[in-house]
């Protein structure tokens, strides 16, 4: 299994660190009871709690299994921050750096719940089923190779509620509601998944920028975990104050005993990507030389004129952005001949 | 090797756009004062993107007098964008303006992008006059769009004709609205209003927990008070005296 | 395992034919399809595992009995044996009611407390004829109740398992939803019926389980062995004097909300019927005429607010306070009877004399009138009204009364004053 929980940020949830360290505690335990248990239900294709339970046969019956799994969670993660709250009274630092209306908000609730506040996903799968839940926003990916090729994707749906910096948290009123999931049960398991905070898609948005942080992941990983544990550690911190800023967490499912042989398919299409994008690119700058060469010998209206003046731009950054990928060319032959040296000596 | 090469981060994106009422009450020196205006502001504008390593802003023009119209069909960056001079004829539909607006506040055939790694837009509209179509129901389909919900947004009325009570209930308070009496003044408030407006809406917000839309409507509050002829609708009226309005 | 198919026909034991049009929908037991009945568009239920001979006897019995009332889509015709198989004809259901378990999901809301109130008092009313006529439901559970959200009128599906009290159909229901003592293996009969009620009414009026608390949810997977201590064994109220298994913030939101809202007579009656006197005591539980009583109270204290106009429950008429606005409101007056049953009267509201679901007055303001407000006869029947120097009048359908006290009103058998 692989959980994260990031707490809010925001002066009201200044407990949040607490809390999201309970909650993947609670999940991890409740997981495994689950499991146990036996929380499967056999032969379902992919599906999600978008789905009509009463139109995809035992969706019913995995709806209610999950949001029970959900219920025990909430319930527990509620004692738990209550316990906390109950044997440590507001500290002297919370008392002088937090502004008074959260900490009477903390003394005067009836429970605490939000200034534990933090959002939860978690991914996990036994020999015959897989399942991943949210609530509040952060990326959940799966990855599969086919035919060679990466295919990403989220497969639990995205709550339109989580909208720039507002998000859907286990310390709202109606959190239940709010979990969303996906479970299937045909024993079809990605190849890899990652979970990451929204400290990374702020970053990086949520597509192929994103996929591409991810691939460069595996490629780290394909070197071994200890190294791709530092390059996590030292790059993400990096990351963060070129990017969004916020702190980030990542969790990872792979099967090491694939990784490398992943990591040279994820350079073969990275430099097929590479040439088709320059071929297209090429094509561009052609066609829109031709059109500048063609308008510079007449003399057009005022739109015509501004639309010269675009194009002129528009040629300048293809220019621009042929040159980089000629030189993450360069970086994707290096890397791939690494990773086959790697792949042969493994053999 | 390692997980920075290979591709650049991103400077998240905020878009700014300007919502222009060309009604024919709006011709001459009005129209001529906001064409000049915000051809200036521009370049400022690309400044502040410039020199924000986080984020990146673009700029979207609406022109709305009968029809509306996109000045351009994708957002464009402050300092390469090339204003179009707006001339002014028509009726002032700005119901059809808020729908046209919903249409471009969205991420499938509008101009924004995912969420993630995006600011919330800034809203700037300018109007001389009271909507001669049906605002009520496009002010309410905008209402619903979470983008709009969240953007900052200002409205510049412009002499004592604008409606106020429509431009209140576009922006959502009295205080997002500055009024402005000549011409002088409605050239300073464009200026005031976009550049406060980029840099507070390109601004890493968790620093603080006042509101994007409370901060600019401060700022711009207590910058109209240096400019003669202009006041914030929510500030008390002039006196009569003191009530010079060149468009009387 | 025979499903039918559109054009087919099955021959009913009456002689008749009934054509397959479409299928309607699907169970774990069967199929329901629209059939065709001599030009009459009617619902087939078709089982895709026939039961035992013994069930379709039973079948056979509750169609000969007929339906104990109108609340039951019941069993109307039974098929022959035939396609490897057997099905019963019933009624369609009406366009416009919504399965119970809507209202939980909150897919769908009761348009008001007084639709809410009708759907409680037409499901007291029902399993009230199903056992005076000495049958017993055996499975009662979500699934089993269509309701229309803005009347509140009650259709009680999947009748095939009414059995005489006291015989076991063998079909085993959702734990949830029956008695400790049936999931501790007894036969279910009218009591634990009547324990099934009481759930299916709590879940009604608060949303959430009755026994669905913090200590059920300790455990991340609902098992057998769990569900037998839950619902049997260990079974305990989550508004018991025991705080072990409260409702849970965050999960158990709609009864953290109602739960105070709601008069305290409600609270008091579920509180007895769900202490652990009463579950291990199943000839004890509330008959289902004493649920109505509890109804019809509630009905009695439901206003509508004059300063608000939301509907509101007034505990206390001396102090009467709107749970909507928080103000004090004003009564315009009340219809007191004989045995102390107080009626509360404000403008809009709509009063129930009886325990079915016809209204009975409907009090409305008359502004400029010398008595702005009026109870206006929406009975059939005309009323008798004595005034206080012993004049006597007639009301007919229609009529109106002014809320005037000391006029002595007779509606039927019932004499009431107005105070």
């Amino acid at each position: 299994m692989a959980i994260v929980s990031d707490g809010h940020g925001g002066e009201r949830y200044f407990r949040s660190d607490v809390g999201s360290k309970l909650l993947v505690e609670i999940t991890a335990e409740a997981i495994r009871q689950f499991m146990k248990l036996g929380g499967g239900y056999g032969g379902m294709r992919l599906t999600t709690s978008n789905d009509d339970p009463e139109s995809v046969p035992g969706l019913g019956v995995v709806d209610h299994k999950l949001r029970w799994l959900f219920s025990s969670i909430i319930a527990q993660w509620n004692e738990a921050i209550e316990r906390h709250a109950e044997e440590n009274p507001l500290s002297e630092w919370e008392l002088t750096h937090v502004d008074e209306k959260y900490w009477n908000e903390f003394l005067s609730a009836k429970s605490p719940e939000k200034t534990y506040g933090c959002t939860l996903m978690a991914f996990f799968r036994t020999s015959t089923y897989w399942a991943a839940f949210q609530i509040g926003d952060g990326k959940l990916l799966t990855l599969n190779m086919v035919d060679g090729e990466p295919v990403f994707a989220q497969p639990v749906p995205w709550d339109d509620k989580c909208f720039l910096n507002k998000t859907t948290s286990i310390c709202d009123s109606k959190a239940l509601d709010e979990f969303r999931y996906c479970y299937c049960s045909d024993k079809s398991f990605p190849t890899a998944v990652f979970l990451g905070s929204d400290g990374l898609d702020d970053t990086y948005g949520d597509g192929e920028l994103l996929e591409n942080f991810y691939m460069n992941v595996m490629l780290e990983i394909a070197k071994g975990k200890d190294k791709a544990m530092k390059a996590l550690v030292s790059d993400l911190t990096e990351i963060s104050k070129r990017g969004s800023k916020d702190d980030m967490s990542v969790a990872i499912i792979y099967d090491p005993s694939v990784a490398v042989d992943i990591a040279v398919q994820l350079l073969s299409y990275q430099m097929t990507r590479n040439i088709k994008r320059r071929e297209s690119l090429d094509s561009k700058i052609a066609d829109l030389e031709a059109l500048i060469e063609k308008a510079g010998s007449e003399i057009g209206s005022e739109s015509q004129r501004i639309e010269l003046e675009y194009k002129k731009k528009d040629l300048v950054k293809a220019k621009e952005a042929f040159a980089n990928l000629q030189l993450q060319w360069q970086r994707l032959r290096g890397k791939k001949g690494f990773y086959q040296r790697l792949a042969n000596t493994q053999k | 090797m390692g997980l920075l090469d290979n591709e650049s981060i991103p400077r998240r994106q905020m878009t700014l756009f300007f919502l222009i009422d060309k009604s024919g009450s709006m011709d001459g020196s009005k129209i001529g004062s906001v064409n000049d205006a915000i051809e200036n502001v521009l370049p400022i504008i690309g400044e502040i993107s410039d020199e924000n390593p986080d984020a990146e802003i673009r700029v979207a023009a609406l022109e709305f007098s009968t029809d509306t119209r996109w000045l351009y069909d994708e957002p464009k960056e402050g300092k390469d964008f090339i204003w179009q001079k707006v001339t002014a004829e028509g009726m002032t539909s700005l119901g059809e303006a808020c729908r046209e607006l919903n249409k471009k506040l969205s991420r499938s055939n509008g101009f924004m992008s995912s969420p993630s790694g995006c600011y919330a837009p800034a809203i700037i509209l300018l109007s001389d006059g009271g909507p001669t179509d049906d605002f009520e129901s496009g002010l309410a389909v905008l209402k619903n769009n979470s983008w709009f919900k969240s953007a900052i947004k200002i409205a510049i009325a412009i002499g004592d004709d604008a409606d106020m009570e429509v431009l209140k209930q576009f922006t959502g308070s009295l205080e997002a609205v500055i009024k402005v009496h000549n011409i002088d003044a409605l050239k300073k408030m464009i200026r005031i209003i976009a550049v406060t407006s980029s840099q507070i809406g390109s601004k890493s917000s968790s620093a603080t927990d006042e509101s994007k839309q409370k901060q600019v409507e401060e700022q711009i509050t207590e910058a109209a008070k240096d400019v003669a002829g202009a006041e914030s609708a929510a500030a008390p009226a002039p006196s009569k005296q003191d009530n010079y309005d060149e468009w009387d | 395992m025979q499903e039918l198919k559109t054009g087919d026909k099955v021959n009913l034991t009456n002689g008749v034919q009934a054509k397959i049009v479409k299928e309607l929908g699907r169970g774990g037991q069967g199929i329901v399809y629209l059939v065709d009945l001599g030009g009459k568009q009617m619902a087939l239920k078709w089982y895709l595992k026939a039961p035992d001979n013994k069930f379709y006897k039973n079948l056979e019995e509750n169609i000969s009995k007929g339906s104990p009332s109108d609340a039951f889509l019941w069993p109307e015709y039974l098929t022959r044996k035939e396609k490897g198989s057997y099905g019963y004809i019933m009624k369609l259901r009406p366009q416009g009611y919504y399965e119970f378990g809507q209202y939980l999901l909150a897919r769908r809301q009761f348009g008001s407390f007084e639709a809410m109130l009708n759907a409680a008092m037409k499901i007291c009313e029902g399993f009230y004829k199903l056992h005076l006529s000495g049958l017993s439901y055996q499975d009662l559970n979500d699934g089993n109740f269509f309701i229309e959200p803005q009347t509140g009128d009650v259709l009680i599906c999947d009748n095939d398992n009414v059995m005489p009290d006291g015989r076991k159909s063998g079909i085993m229901g959702k734990a949830r939803y029956m008695a400790p003592e049936v999931v501790g293996g007894k036969a279910p009969d009218k009591y634990s019926d009547r324990f099934s009620l009481a759930v299916i009414l709590f879940m009604l009026f608060f949303g959430n389980h009755p026994f669905e608390g913090s200590r059920v949810l300790a455990c991340p997977c609902m098992t057998e062995t769990f569900e037998k201590k839950f619902y049997g064994s260990e079974i305990l109220f989550i508004y018991d004097d025991n705080k072990e298994n409260r409702p849970v913030r965050g999960v158990h939101n709609n009864v953290l909300r109602r739960w105070p809202a709601m008069p305290k007579q409600l609270q008091d009656a579920f509180k007895e019927q769900f202490s652990k006197e009463i579950l291990s005591a199943p000839d004890k539980r509330m008959i289902e005429k004493k649920w109505k009583g509890v109804i019809q109270s509630l009905r009695d204290t439901l206003v509508r607010c004059p300063k608000c106009g939301n509907e509101t429950f007034v505990s206390d008429s001396a102090a009467p306070v709107c749970m909507n606005c928080g103000k004090l409101l004003d009564l315009s007056g009340k219809l007191v009877l004989g045995n102390g049953r107080e009626i509360l009267l404000t403008p809009n509201t709509t009063v129930y004399i009886d325990d079915d679901n016809n209204p009975d007055i409907k009090v409305i303001p008359v502004p400029g009138d010398k008595y702005p407000v009026q109870l206006q006869n929406v009975t059939k029947k005309n009323w008798v009204v004595e005034t206080q120097s012993g004049k006597i009048k007639s009301i007919e359908p229609g009529a109106c009364v002014p809320v005037r006290t000391g006029l002595k009103l007779s509606i039927g058998t019932l004499k009431f004053e107005i105070q």
